[in-house]
């Protein structure tokens, strides 16, 4: 009894020790974040201007960037509508997974996706 | 007793979840922008990545100062005159050890297509031509030429942005100035993972690209165009005719490993150089060991030479020889 006391680990405390390994695994790679679909972040050059869920489909606009549409369908977010000389934003067409991102540099506006489909790219080229 | 088991399952814990997130003692730090009149994305993993982001920042706005089409300005009175002097001996070099094609002296001609402004234009035969006769090259312009950096500032950013880097304590970092990106350092589980465009779907991938740490610069006419009377004008113009060139390439992509000594100003300057060249020399290029490469043209054929490179099954295109 008292060797087993003495023992710096024991069968138990190995146990414990992997389950919190196994949880601090968990917590390190899988995202935290809630538990529906995920976020569209939409910010004015290094402010966030709004979070829209991209569960809740629909047309929506921002004091931020007069002339621009963004919508939401299907778990994915667009631009349908801006103002700007290019288009490039509404080229883009419709991004849902994270890592991606749509851009309007006139309008310093760029929508990336916080979401539980983690895209695995460090960069997207383009 | 029960107290100290406690403590080293905490420690052992606390350990394990550091180790799992990134680096020994380091920490995330991200940052966007827009600068170099394109958005750009930055996210270091290291010691003090804050401090890393900021001196970045401040390389950027700087860099973005000198060498945006603010042509105007005197070269003394710009705030980093060693990147103005340098970008130009830089791509005189490139140019005379991989030939003629961009013309940094190009700025009025840029400036008359009104190309990455709010109101781009086709402008008459006529001023082409006349504009044409007047614009010097590469190795012969004064002081008073108008300059366009387009195809060198970014790549030339990404290797300031590495000469940073290598000061500092960082793990790994990914530095994305939209047309060029900096991969930096080793990831703890793995090789860097960079997606290229699908030039005909912009929602989906040509492929992805696997690399160890790497300059990449990716050009191509069908982000950056726009149209008139129905045709399609792309942002970069071929020096010759004056006009936006004409292609059977869609997408170029250059990767050098990044401990090349300039090779984000070689990897931006070839990635548009090829591009402007077309299908017709890429043997030529395929055939460079200091770089590889990833192309795409009109008829949906990809050529590459680029070992970590999986063409993505859903993307429409398929290899050539």
């Amino acid at each position: 009894m008292e060797n087993k006391e003495r023992k710096v680990i024991n069968k138990r405390d190995t146990i414990i020790m992997v389950l919190i390994i196994i949880f601090a695994l968990a917590c390190a790679f899988i995202p935290k974040l809630a538990d529906d679909g995920g976020y569209a972040v939409i910010k004015c050059g290094d402010v966030v201007a709004a979070r829209l869920e991209l569960n809740k489909d629909g047309d929506y606009t921002f004091p931020e960037f007069e002339g621009m549409v963004f919508t939401v369908a299907d778990g994915a977010i667009s631009v349908t509508k801006s103002n700007c000389g290019d288009h490039t934003c509404m080229r883009t067409g419709s991004i849902s997974r994270s890592g991606e991102v749509i851009v309007c540099v006139p309008n310093k506006a760029a929508i990336t996706i916080e979401s539980k489909e983690q895209s695995d790219l460090d960069v997207v080229l383009k | 007793m029960a107290e100290s088991r406690f403590q080293k399952i905490t420690a052992a814990a606390l350990i394990v979840a550091t180790l799992a997130s990134c680096g020994v003692s380091s920490g995330f730090a991200e940052n966007s922008d827009f600068i170099f009149d394109t958005y750009t994305h930055t996210l270091i993993c290291g010691n003090k990545p804050d401090e890393t982001i900021s001196g970045l920042n401040r390389i950027f706005s700087k860099l973005d100062t000198s060498l945006s089409l603010c042509y105007n300005t005197p070269a003394v009175q710009l705030p980093d005159n060693q990147a103005y002097s340098d970008c130009i001996a830089k791509s005189r070099a490139l140019t005379d050890k991989y030939g003629k094609g961009i013309n940094i002296a190009c700025g009025e001609l840029t400036a008359l297509w009104g190309i990455s402004t709010d109101a781009p234009k086709v402008p008459t035969e006529n001023e082409i031509a006349e504009l044409l006769k007047k614009i010097p090259q590469n190795d012969s312009f004064t002081e008073t030429t108008k300059l366009d950096f387009g195809a060198v500032a970014k790549g030339y950013a990404c290797d300031k942005a590495y000469e940073l880097l290598a000061t500092t304590d960082t793990d790994y970092a990914t530095v994305s100035l939209g047309s060029s990106t900096l991969l930096y350092g080793a990831k703890p589980n793995g090789e860097f993972r960079a997606g290229v465009t699908n030039p005909d779907n912009a929602e989906g991938y040509l492929g992805i690209i696997e690399t160890d740490a790497a300059f990449i610069s990716t050009s191509g006419g069908y982000e950056r165009f726009f149209e008139a009377d129905g045709k399609r004008y792309s942002h970069i113009l071929d020096m010759e005719t004056g006009y936006p060139v004409e292609t059977d390439l869609t997408s170029v992509t250059v990767i050098i490993p990044a401990d090349t000594e300039d090779g984000g100003i070689m990897s931006d300057f070839l990635s548009t150089l090829i591009y402007i060249q077309g299908t017709d020399e890429l043997g030529k290029w395929l055939a460079y060991e200091e770089f590889e490469l990833v192309a795409a043209d009109v008829n949906g054929i990809v050529y590459t030479d680029c070992g970590g490179f999986t063409l993505d099954k859903d993307s429409g295109y398929s290899y050539g020889k």
